[in-house]
């Protein structure tokens, strides 16, 4: 207890209205007022909308016997599918694919029909083809896709005055390792479990009391029915912690450590501590019964301890979150780098692909915009280095351009013999390469594959390679060739009869002004 | 064990552990998203966004040394990217490494396909701040370029059978479009619209960046978190601030093409 009371003790500098905090206080109520009744509606508002979404799924137009269908038991039935694959220790999780949750919904409709013809209203059930058609309509729709309507509501924030678009969806898809799964919207778990609005751990204290006089009864299968409702509940904690630590991240300058923060944490700390202590009773109790149960009560029995079991350990998990709350709201008042909601991000659409489209009328433009869009997509690979005497050799035999460039995985040992690559060309060959560089750079910054297209009509292959050896051992190096001329890769190759390689830019070292000039 | 580290001239005792930690860091971030186990991930991610002194600042340091800068480090994998700031670096793109085939041509086609793609994808500026997956068919994007090029003819009805006054996308578009299937796979011969959109995707499913679904609809895609990470936090304002430059570079060669003629 004491070491949890040192933990919340927050140091006052990183709580802004800590100061003068009476005074402000007041000058703030009515703010403070107004920015909860706009919160209050924008969340009442959003809700609307979300059920005005399982409203359309009503009102599709279904020919019989689709139409007898009961759309709101489907959609919702839909959403708690999902909602139930969520794991208990981390609610954003779930396992259930897309088309899990058609296979779901799919056999809640045939039972539905199972019903209709035993009730005499439709006379043969339809064909399991066109009931899985319909039940991914239903999915699709809770889905919010692009070819089912539009995706989002303009709505109004009272308290900035502007309207901003809202995404209605009630599922979502997310990806997770690679494979792409289903979860609820936090706007549907809202929605879905928002309707409790006493404390959680009354709650859960209370369905605690109701289990224990379920078992003490022996009616093992309405514990077990409880009993997931618990489960449900903390879920709605997973939500509800999730949602503070959201709100730090968000902007955590914005809310108050002592008047909003801390009184959260131990509002959460509180329900999960009572949370804990029930479940800890119920394991007992049900632990303590299970040996004098009759043999075939063990199995229900243990599925309801089972599920306890996996409220209680989802309660500690959430418990060493809430503790790690202060901590991240200190690094979060710290470092302030988390608000990238704020950053005005473009579309693609209509700042990148129309412009790029339809106003770009020159190739050269248009090139430089691709190689951008293009490059953002390259991943930063380790390059291949090469072995510079292996290199000359192959060099030296003209006419296989293509097997040049040593890429076998073992070459990547690196070895500084630029001046033993050198040595089979005569003096006189090393130092017209040696010239036309330094009469190239001197005159602007040049590229090596300048420097080949100088030489290569004139015969000079031999030059060339040369010239090649010295600039790129010098890249190599990470020194200026000849002592003066800074030499940097560039994306492009440089080829001529003998040899091929990647292109350098060579610029005069100290000599920008000069050239400007 | 410690030791120290200097950064901007400010002496850390970095523990050995730290730099341990920041060094596979890199390594996951080099490494094809495959390989990434969520099992080694996950403490990683925990020391580099705790133990900002320690892990943190080796391994941007480290990555600042190989030209390379940390994007994001979360347990849904590390991203790293280029450091424009060095253009020298071993980490360096070259041009072969996005598109394969030789010539500008091929570059052209890629541009114009990626951002058809992105454009389906992200149609809203809200898409990009969204963790939900966004789906692409091969077909909406098809079709997004026809109808854009088909724009263009409409508004430019003066010429078009010489394709004058049509943008240099659009005549690629109009260049490409027609269809023509290999007969042993069915599938869109490579030098048509159809196939090169197909590569495009391809280029994504490589490198984890997209993950492919179905084949209805030419073949259906669904984005991976990689993909927003890389456009959230600077991709997607470069490719805006290159498109716009291209746009006001274009109007003013018009512009002075005018001036001359006139």
């Amino acid at each position: 207890m004491q070491n949890k009371q040192t933990f919340f003790d927050f140091d006052d500098v990183l709580d802004p209205s800590a100061q003068d905090a009476t005074e402000e206080e007041v000058a703030n109520a009515r703010d403070e007022f107004d920015r909860l009744e706009a919160a209050a509606l924008r969340n009442r508002s959003q809700t609307v909308a979300t059920l005005s979404t399982i409203a359309s799924i009503v009102a599709q137009t279904a020919t019989p016997p689709f139409s007898h269908i009961d759309p709101h038991t489907t959609g919702l039935r839909a959403i708690g599918h999902a909602i139930d694959s969520l794991r208990l220790l981390d609610i954003e999780t779930s396992d259930m694919t897309v088309r899990d949750l058609e296979a779901c919904v799919a056999l809640d409709l045939k039972r539905q029909f199972a019903a209709l013809t035993a009730d005499r209203t439709i006379t043969e059930l339809p064909e399991t083809a066109d009931i899985e058609a319909w039940g991914k309509g239903v999915v699709d729709k809770l889905l919010c896709r692009k070819e089912h309507g539009s995706q989002t509501e303009m709505m109004f924030d009272t308290e900035s005055g502007k309207f901003y678009e809202f995404q209605h969806a009630l599922l979502e898809e997310y990806a997770r390792g690679g494979a792409i799964y289903v979860r609820p919207t936090a706007a549907c778990l809202t929605l879905y479990l928002g309707t409790l609005t006493q404390g959680i751990g009354d709650i859960q204290t209370a369905l605690a009391a109701v289990i224990q006089r379920q078992i003490a009864r022996g009616e093992y299968h309405a514990a077990l029915q409880t009993a997931h409702e618990h489960q449900r509940i903390t879920r709605q904690h997973g939500e509800k912690i999730r949602t503070l630590k959201r709100r730090i991240l968000s902007n955590a300058g914005r809310y108050s450590w002592n008047s909003t923060v801390l009184p959260e944490i131990q509002v959460a700390q509180r329900d999960v501590e009572d949370a804990i202590s029930a479940d800890t009773t119920l394991e007992e109790l049900l632990d303590a019964s299970m040996d004098n149960l009759p043999k075939e009560r063990r199995p229900l029995a243990q599925r309801v301890l089972q599920v306890i079991k996996s409220c209680r350990n989802a309660y500690r998990e959430l418990q060493t979150l809430a503790m790690e709350l202060p901590r991240l709201y200190s690094s979060c008042i710290a470092s302030q780098g988390f608000t990238s909601t704020h950053i005005p991000l473009p579309s693609m659409l209509h700042d990148v692909f129309t412009p790029l489209f339809s106003e770009v009328t020159e190739a050269k433009e248009l090139l430089a915009a691709c190689d951008v869009a293009n490059a953002i997509f390259a991943l930063p690979r380790p390059p291949v280095l090469h072995d510079i005497v292996a290199e000359t050799e192959l060099l030296l035999k003209p006419g296989l351009s293509a097997e040049t460039r040593d890429m076998s995985p073992d070459g990547d040992e690196f070895l500084d013999e630029e001046d033993l690559a050198l040595s089979i060309f005569d003096e006189v060959t090393i130092t017209k390469a040696k010239n036309t560089i330094s009469l190239m750079a001197n005159a602007g910054p040049t590229q090596l594959s300048d420097i080949m297209k100088a030489l290569e009509p004139e015969d000079f292959t031999e030059e060339c390679v040369a010239a090649a050896i010295m600039i790129s051992a010098a890249w190599a190096h990470n020194r200026n060739h000849d002592g003066m001329y800074a030499v940097s890769r560039t994306y492009g190759y440089f080829s001529c009869k003998a040899c091929t390689g990647d292109d350098y830019l060579i610029e005069r070292k100290g000599a920008e002004d000069e050239y400007h000039r | 064990m410690t030791t120290s580290l200097n950064v901007k001239g400010l002496k850390m005792n970095i523990t050995v552990d730290a730099i341990d930690m920041a060094a596979e860091i890199i390594e996951f971030g080099l490494s094809p998203r495959k390989a990434q186990s969520s099992r080694r991930l996950l403490p990683l991610v925990a020391a580099y966004l705790a133990n900002t002194e320690g892990t943190r600042t080796a391994a941007q340091t480290m990555a600042r040394r190989f030209g390379l800068s940390i994007t994001s480090v979360t347990e849904e994998g590390v991203v790293l990217s280029k450091d424009p700031e060095q253009r020298d670096s071993i980490f360096m793109l070259k041009r072969d490494d996005i598109v394969k085939e030789p010539g500008t041509e091929a570059r052209l086609v890629r541009g114009i396909c990626n951002a058809a793609i992105l454009a389906c994808a992200y149609q809203r500026q809200q898409a990009l701040y969204s963790e939900s997956v966004q789906t692409v068919t091969s077909e909406e994007v098809y079709e997004l370029l026809i109808e854009a090029a088909a724009k263009m003819s409409v508004e430019d009805k003066e010429a078009p059978t010489s394709m004058r006054g049509f943008t240099e996308a659009a005549k690629i578009v109009e260049r490409m479009k027609a269809d023509s299937y290999s007969e042993k796979s069915n599938k869109p011969r490579k030098q048509t619209l159809r196939g090169q959109i197909d590569t495009a995707f391809k280029y994504f499913t490589d490198h984890s960046l997209m993950v492919k679904d179905s084949e209805d609809a030419g073949g259906t895609y669904k984005t991976l978190p990689e993909l927003r990470v890389r456009l959230q936090t600077q991709g997607a304002q470069d490719i805006a601030d290159a498109v716009l430059s291209a746009v006001k570079a274009s109007s003013a060669d018009e512009a002075m093409k005018e001036a001359m003629n006139g």
